[in-house]
């Protein structure tokens, strides 16, 4: 990788900051946008597991409104582990993280670098998976709460998928670590993402939908906030 | 190493006394139920060993804390017992769970909050074992485990919290439910409710020994691994 | 609400009763083969640490 020089002036520490954090997010998705190679990996196997649930649940089209919400969000899951576990690699296979490391900047940074570049490929991959649904299994997705939660569910799984992606990364076990480590404790968001659209989904009262969209909200904040705080511990060396 | 010190052995003999006397009382003095017969004995230690259970994890995520405030080995130590500990007993509690759904629900498995969230909380032990397996430097491992603990003792509670939103239990309510209504759960009785507080005391004791044991055990094994790279080094 | 079978009741507390006292024999044994090994590479360290 050519060295990036992250040019950092010393005028303010916010400023610096979150020049940093953008550095670092336009350098990945600078790298994605020549080499695609980790979002069309995310596709193909995205929309490969819609397939799989095509064959694997009867989807009739009256289960089909009951069981929408759940294939969405575990294609979602399964796509997004792939996703971290390559942004991930990538930085730890190049030395970018060392490099990264040796810039006068704060650890949390890199964090919020990649936290946000690890977003931002999630969107891609459900921006593209939403009009595909709706085609293959004539459902209209394209529904305002619905994306709102996808939003609030996307961010809260990738701030600790990021967080326990550079956990796994350093490990021996590497890949096959992210999962196991991930799913147990993405569990609040998985249910709260899966109740949330269903209800919008179905078209159930907002006052039933609003506990889950609150419970995202709290285990969105609860877990960025951990991230920031303990990052600097998973980078240490 | 340095031998059992007399407290430990002292706890030791306390412990497996109470263990013995919570099981005579269960058998002896507790009375039996009426329309769960003989199965429902098994509540008593079910919701001992998932006291314990819960006791180990907040052990282990204020280690887990502590460690990343303090930077001490000594709390990577605790740490470890306790989930190693709670893994074993909420692994009791799940199974004695599904044992006595059995002839009470006719089923093997209820996802109930509390049964579902045991399972995910072993997950994520079995998940922080597996984490600190691939590790090798002992102070990266421990950093990581504290963080994971850390991830876990938050995320646990949330997840209990929204099973309980979401599905209407068939645990049974336990503490006096005037009319029995919710199929499964039963009066307690005063003599019953003797039993399952002493109980919940006895494998309180029990814990603490256990811990106590697991944790010499862990300092038996750092000692020996910083040992080692000394003499091959 | 009529009562259980005593029969299946008495079978169920006796297979839930084993599982608990297994699984804690189980553990306390695994604590101490552990303890034993542990305490085994710790004389032989310190033998080699010795020689040295």
């Amino acid at each position: 990788m050519k060295s990036e020089k992250l040019h950092i002036t010393r005028h303010s520490s916010l400023v610096s900051f979150l020049r940093a954090v953008a550095a670092i997010t336009w350098k990945d998705l600078a790298a994605e946008l020549r080499s695609r190679e980790l979002l069309s990996s995310m596709l193909v196997f995205a929309l490969l597991v819609i397939l799989i649930f095509n064959f694997a649940l009867e989807l009739d089209v009256k289960t089909r409104s009951t069981v929408t919400a759940g294939v969405l969000w575990v294609t979602f899951a399964f796509a997004g582990t792939l996703g971290l576990n390559r942004s991930m690699a990538v930085e730890k296979d190049r030395g970018c993280l060392d490099g990264l490391l040796l810039a006068p900047v704060d650890r949390s940074a890199i964090y919020f670098g990649k936290a946000i570049s690890n977003l931002a490929f999630m969107f891609i991959v459900e921006a593209i998976v939403l009009p595909v649904y709706s085609v293959l299994y004539n459902a209209n997705l394209f529904n305002p709460g619905l994306i709102g939660v996808i939003l609030l569910g996307s961010v809260g799984y990738v701030a600790v998928g990021t967080l326990l992606a550079s956990m796994a990364v350093q490990t021996r076990t590497r890949d096959v670590l992210l999962p196991i480590l991930l799913f147990p404790v993405v569990v609040p968001v998985m249910i709260a993402a899966v109740k949330a659209s269903s209800g919008f989904l179905q078209g159930i009262g907002y006052a039933e939908i609003t506990p889950w969209i609150n419970q995202l909200i709290v285990y969105d904040v609860v877990f960025i906030a951990v991230a920031f705080m303990v990052f600097d511990y998973v980078v240490e060396e | 190493m340095k031998p059992q010190p007399l407290a430990l052995k002292i706890l030791n003999v306390v412990s497996a006394a109470l263990f013995l006397a919570a099981l005579a009382m269960v058998f002896f003095y507790a009375p039996l139920e009426e329309t769960m017969n003989y199965v429902q004995k098994i509540f008593y230690f079910h919701i001992a060993n998932a006291w314990i259970g819960m006791l180990g994890f907040l052990v282990a995520a204020v280690a887990g804390v502590s460690y990343l405030r303090t930077h001490d080995q000594k709390w990577d130590i605790v740490e470890l017992a306790a989930v190693e500990i709670s893994l074993v007993f909420f692994l009791i509690t799940i199974i004695t769970g599904s044992i006595w759904a059995h002839p009470v629900w006719n089923t093997w498995w209820t996802w109930d909050p509390r049964l579902t969230t045991a399972s995910i909380l072993e997950m994520i032990y079995i998940a922080y074992l597996l984490l600190r397996q691939g590790i090798e430097d002992p102070d990266r491992r421990a950093r990581f485990g504290a963080v994971y603990t850390l991830v876990g003792a938050l995320s646990v509670p949330i997840t209990f919290l929204s099973i309980r939103i979401v599905s209407r239990t068939i645990h049974p309510v336990i503490i006096g439910t005037a009319s029995g209504a919710a199929k499964g759960s039963f009066n307690m009785t005063p003599l019953m409710l003797h039993t399952m507080f002493f109980c919940l005391f006895a494998f309180s004791v029990i814990f603490a020994t256990l811990l106590w044991h697991r944790i010499r055990l862990g300092e038996l094994a750092q000692k020996i691994e910083q040992l080692k790279l000394k003499v091959l080094q | 609400m009529n009562g259980l079978n005593p029969v299946v009741s008495i079978e169920h507390m006796i297979a839930g009763y084993t599982v608990i006292f297994s699984v804690i024999a189980i553990y306390l044994i695994s604590l101490f083969l552990r303890w034993r090994n542990l305490q085994r590479d710790l004389q032989t360290l310190e033998e080699m640490q010795g020689k040295k």
